[in-house]
């Protein structure tokens, strides 16, 4: 197994007035290509803030990310979004899906921004769809849709393009509990169907259990990052 | 993004925004009417300006004269002539030859019923003479026909019937002689021969006979008898083989006898022989007189005392006539008066075209108004796109073929308004009239050209050329892409984090 994220010596540190606040105080991590990870920690702890700068959204005030032998950190805002749009795909808990396109165009975003042809990636958008079982959604647009539809049309559009990493802020943060089981599952079935590695960050424990490896986050800094014995004694049977 | 998908998600993202678009785009139009409309008003006035300076003189003529010119100038002679044909734009030159010491009758017939005392011969270029834009009243151009011993032919000038008088009946006799009657501005002469396609005469009543079908007689005056003293003259045979007209502006062909070069210097070798003077070409042809100049230090050189030179396009008049002065010469032209008339339409218009411009600025704001709202309503939309990787480029572009596709309808629909403006001014006149109002708008007049709606009552308001409505659409479209560009550049800086948190 490779290493697909690097991150080393992870700081950010934001201003709220004249005071600093460290949100990310020294953080060094690694993930293994295929690997499903999660990150967990109480609001406030930082969680979302590692996953942004993993993602390439926010810079660090220091320290340095690698993803799949490139360094982030040093792209300037264009070609990080070309690698975005390359390599990396990602679910929210917002959905956050363009509320004037149908499902399917929704989930050919990536596609499209990759300037894919139209019937190209409308099929692609329909393979997606059809494993996520909406398939019948494909022609609604998102208002017309519940919520748990909504996120499997997100998590669709972020398989799509069959991304290097994925990276999930809260999935089924929205969501029922049973509705969560279900796309958690697909979700973490795909990844590893795939070889997709798959960054989440919640904050609820059960769903932690479904992953490799959890990494507890408090003030800015690890406090434990462990495989889930579950899982492993599941690999090893 | 293809190119294609880009356009169709722009254009999309207008037609969501109906509303918006229309009012946006509405504003353009009405920018883009006022500049196209007040451009058409300067080029119809500065068209009908032109189309009456045509009536006052040939644009594309320039006289050259041998008076006047710079010291060192060479000679205005066949040489010269020749190489003015040469010089780029010229089509035709030829000297406007007549020896001012011939002096002679020309009479109706042989018996002399009718006499026109001091016609002037005229010696052109035969193949200059159709070239230098005279109209054909009737007959032919052709002056160098061959039509026997002793018979000249040659145009007559379209005045010349109005010259002869009766000489049996007292000058002050109302019947002595026919007169021009002219327009109330003395601008046309309403009682010209007019000849149908058959060469007859359509309005013989108004002179004694028809001088082209008439034997021209004329008398070449070579002295006095010694015993009488009567004048003594020697008589030539002239065949009008076309009446010529040089309009109210060219006095000496209007009035003239025009022949060939070659012919009217026989006349003049002829004259010489007889009277066995030797003065020379007098004011036709002379030998320089340098030195005799007036205080600004030019000289008269020799030659030709005129020499029309006719040039194929108004625009190359300019250049032409700088070619001439460089050699030396005094030159003329009507394109002097033009160039003054069109600076004075060109300051009119100026003026409303700042003011046209002002619209359209006002036009341009409401562009970047709309572009920066539909910004501020799409923050999300924006960061979600840049999350999912759409490139930068990708989305300043989308906004810039937004605004600038609201300019470009903007000034599809202005240049159509317009054109239904233009008609509606050209029609103006009729329009009012069904209304029970009588009398030209005087457009010109707010132009400074005042007056000229009365000289030119069929002249046209507004001219929409097809250069200007490109020129409409591709400024439109100017103006909405440089709207767009600052909002596109505030979409591009949105941070896609900032966009997606907001719920």
């Amino acid at each position: 197994m490779s290493t697909m994220i690097k991150a080393v010596d992870l700081r950010k540190v934001y201003r709220i007035g004249k005071e600093k606040v460290a949100a990310l105080a020294g953080i060094d991590l690694q993930i293994e290509q295929g690997e499903v990870v999660c990150i967990v920690g109480q609001s406030g702890s930082g969680k979302s803030t590692l996953l942004n700068m993993l993602a390439g959204l926010e810079k660090p005030t220091r320290g340095r990310i690698t993803i799949a032998g490139k360094p982030i950190t040093e792209m300037d805002e264009d070609s990080l979004t070309v690698f975005r749009q390359e390599n990396l795909g990602f679910i929210f808990q917002s959905y956050n899906l363009l509320p004037r396109l149908t499902a399917a165009e929704n989930a050919a975003l990536p596609l499209f921004f990759h300037g894919i042809d139209k019937s190209k990636r409308l099929k692609a958008a329909m393979r997606e769809l059809r494993e996520m079982g909406i398939e019948n959604r494909a022609g609604h647009k998102p208002s017309e849709m519940s919520g748990g539809q909504q996120q499997r049309v997100a998590i669709a559009r972020a398989f799509v393009a069959r991304p290097k990493v994925i990276f999930a802020d809260e999935p089924t943060g929205n969501l029922d509990s049973e509705t969560t089981m279900i796309v958690m599952q697909t979700m973490l079935d795909r990844a590893a169907r795939y070889g997709i590695t798959f960054v989440m960050v919640t904050h609820e424990p059960d769903l932690a259990f479904l992953c490799d490896r959890i990494i507890t986050l408090r003030d800015g800094k690890i406090i434990s990052d462990e495989r889930n014995e579950h899982i492993i004694t599941e690999e090893q049977k | 993004m293809k190119p294609f998908d880009l356009f169709k998600f722009s254009v999309d993202n207008l037609r969501r925004r109906k509303g918006r678009t229309v009012l946006t785009v509405v504003g353009v139009v009405v920018g883009v009417c006022a500049i196209v409309v007040m451009i058409s008003l300067g080029i119809a006035v500065n068209r009908a300006a032109d189309e009456m300076l045509q009536g006052w003189g040939d644009l594309t003529k320039i006289e050259v004269y041998s008076f006047g010119a710079q010291a060192g100038t060479p000679d205005l002679d066949d040489k010269m002539v020749e190489n003015f044909r040469s010089i780029p734009h010229v089509i035709a030159a030829t000297p406007i030859y007549q020896p001012t010491d011939i002096w002679g009758q020309l009479a109706s017939d042989r018996s002399g019923k009718f006499i026109s005392d001091g016609t002037s011969l005229v010696g052109m270029d035969p193949a200059a003479i159709e070239l230098m834009g005279y109209k054909l009243v009737t007959g032919s151009w052709d002056v160098t026909a061959y039509l026997g011993k002793g018979k000249i032919p040659a145009l007559i000038g379209e005045q010349v019937p109005f010259a002869f008088h009766n000489p049996k009946k007292s000058w002050n006799s109302p019947d002595a002689q026919k007169y021009p009657q002219y327009d109330e501005n003395y601008t046309t002469i309403m009682n010209l021969p007019q000849y149908d396609e058959n060469g007859v005469l359509q309005n013989p009543e108004e002179f004694f006979f028809d001088v082209m079908n008439s034997k021209l007689i004329y008398r070449m005056n070579i002295g006095f008898d010694d015993e009488t003293g009567e004048s003594k003259y020697q008589e030539y045979e002239i065949v009008p083989v076309g009446m010529i007209s040089g309009g109210m502006n060219d006095w000496t062909v209007s009035n003239g006898i025009v022949m060939s070069l070659e012919n009217v210097k026989l006349l003049e070798a002829d004259h010489k022989r007889a009277t066995g003077s030797n003065s020379g070409g007098g004011g036709g042809f002379s030998t320089g007189m340098y030195g005799g100049g007036d205080q600004s230090g030019t000289v008269n050189v020799g030659g030709y005392s005129s020499v029309y030179v006719k040039v194929d396009d108004v625009k190359n008049v300019e250049s032409v006539e700088k070619a001439l002065k460089e050699i030396g010469y005094q030159i003329y032209s009507m394109s002097e008066t033009r160039k003054q008339l069109q600076s004075q339409v060109a300051q009119t218009q100026l003026m409303l075209g700042g003011l046209a411009a002002v619209s359209l600025f006002v036009a341009a704001l409401n562009i970047m108004n709309t572009m920066t709202m539909a910004i501020t309503e799409r923050t999300r939309e924006i960061g979600i796109m840049k999350v999912l990787g759409c490139r930068l480029r990708d989305i300043r572009n989308m906004f810039l073929i937004e605004s600038g596709a609201i300019g470009l309808l903007g000034g599809g629909v202005g240049c159509i308004v317009s054109v239904l403006i233009s008609l509606l001014l050209n029609n103006l006149t009729t329009l009012l009239s069904f209304l029970g109002v009588q009398g030209n708008v005087d457009i010109a007049g707010f132009f400074g050209l005042s007056g000229m709606a009365d000289q030119m009552p069929g002249m046209n308001l507004s001219i929409i050329p097809a250069w200007l409505i490109l020129f409409a659409l591709a400024f439109a479209t100017g103006v909405g892409l440089i709207s767009g560009i600052g909002p596109a550049r505030q979409a591009t800086r949105i941070s896609s984090l900032e966009a997606i948190r907001r719920e």
